[in-house]
């Protein structure tokens, strides 16, 4: 089985979004750079599109919230990276324009989504998008990776990357680092008990 | 003038200290993973980032609590140790017992302690080592600099070392990125407040 990796681009305070669900600046190296990224309409600095390539190549599935589903709306029915995306929600949308699409609303909970996305990925990991899906995936220590994309700017407030994960100290391994155009990609491993 | 440097550990959650401080726990409980980069963990990388710290600064900021929860292990040379780096601290008070022949100066607001550690400083750095204090001297437009050690570890709880900013977007860039065993080490230059 593949591993379930967080995933997203953070401030330096730990934001992924500001009050308004808006990601500004955090997605300024998205589109900094003259390196075209497959599949994709980001152009970013070589070494982040190097980065990306090898990050998302290993995806199979997503698991993602549904505020980020409503945001994107659902990236129009397909996905960025993997096959399939597995929406954790309460109640499903009544008017998904897209029912082909490779999209499973799941409201039977995250642990259920996460164990449809690793039947879907096989030996491929599982993505899963922050706020506060990953908080729950924390706590519940269902995650085995960190990425976190590093952006210069400090947002003050606005939506965690690690959700309302309020468990004990987790501590993890130093990162495999990348240095891209106006970003720093951090690459971690959770250190697992015993 | 000297740059001030707000130079913290952090959590990669975002955490200055984890959650439990108490004197007898002054990092609160685990949070000393928050100090093992700079306590010889045999890495040159990190240790190299120390000894350019000790280099370049003339005079430290700190608040009154970390103050109180420091002074046993600082004694009367404050956070630079030998170097008896003059040290201010932001407080309301001068405490009633403090160490003889120390390196403190309590000074009743953070300007006031920009003011005196900048003359302190001579040619050298001003360091802002507290959570509080830095995001006052932060929102107040006086720093120039962000060093972050950031640690490897998750505290889900503590004392944030970024909050209280009102909303505000502070755009940074990035000086340096040093890769160093317990920590990476990130410097960063203070742009400007985004709105």
């Amino acid at each position: 089985m593949g591993k379930v990796i967080a995933q997203a681009s953070m401030s330096l305070d730990g934001f992924i979004a500001d009050t308004n669900d808006q990601a500004g600046p955090l997605f300024d190296w998205y589109y900094n750079g003259d390196v075209e990224v497959t599949g994709t309409d980001f152009h970013t600095s070589p070494a982040s599109a190097a980065y990306l390539r090898a990050a998302w190549s290993a995806i199979g599935a997503d698991v993602i919230g549904r505020r980020l589903f409503d945001l994107t709306n659902g990236w129009n029915g397909r996905p960025v990276v993997g096959d399939a995306v597995f929406v954790v929600t309460h109640q499903p949308p009544a008017d998904w324009p897209y029912p082909d699409a490779p999209f499973t609303f799941v409201s039977d909970g995250l642990h259920s989504a996460i164990a449809q996305a690793q039947a879907v990925a096989g030996d491929r990991d599982v993505s899963i998008t922050p706020g506060n899906i990953a908080g729950q995936a924390f706590q519940a220590g269902l995650i085995d990776e960190i990425r976190v994309d590093l952006v210069p700017v400090v947002f003050g407030a606005g939506v965690r990357y690690f959700g309302d994960y309020a468990g004990s100290p987790l501590l993890l391994d130093d990162p495999q680092i990348v240095q891209g155009d106006r970003v720093t990609h951090l690459h971690y491993r959770l250190r697992k008990p015993g | 003038m000297p740059k001030v440097i707000f130079d913290m550990s952090m959590s990669l959650d975002g955490f200055a200290t984890a959650a439990g401080v108490r004197p007898e726990e002054p990092m609160g409980d685990g949070g000393q993973q928050l100090h093992q980069w700079a306590l010889g963990t045999g890495d040159p990388r990190s240790a190299a980032v120390l000894a350019e710290s000790l280099r370049r600064v003339g005079a430290t900021i700190a608040g009154r609590r970390t103050y109180d929860l420091s002074v046993p292990w600082w004694g009367p040379d404050g956070p630079g140790g030998e170097a008896r780096t003059p040290t201010f601290i932001v407080s309301h008070g001068t405490p009633g017992h403090v160490p003889e022949a120390n390196v403190y100066t309590f000074v009743n607001s953070p300007i006031q302690a920009l003011e005196l550690a900048a003359a302190a400083a001579g040619d050298k750095d001003v360091d802002v080592f507290s959570a509080s204090i830095g995001q006052q001297l932060l929102r107040a437009g006086r720093i120039d600099e962000i060093q972050v050690h950031l640690v490897p570890v998750l505290f889900g709880a503590g004392t944030r070392l970024l909050e209280d900013l009102g909303g505000t977007h502070v755009q940074l860039e990035i000086i340096g990125v040093v890769e160093g065993s317990k920590a990476t080490h990130l410097r960063y230059a203070v742009v400007a407040a985004l709105r």
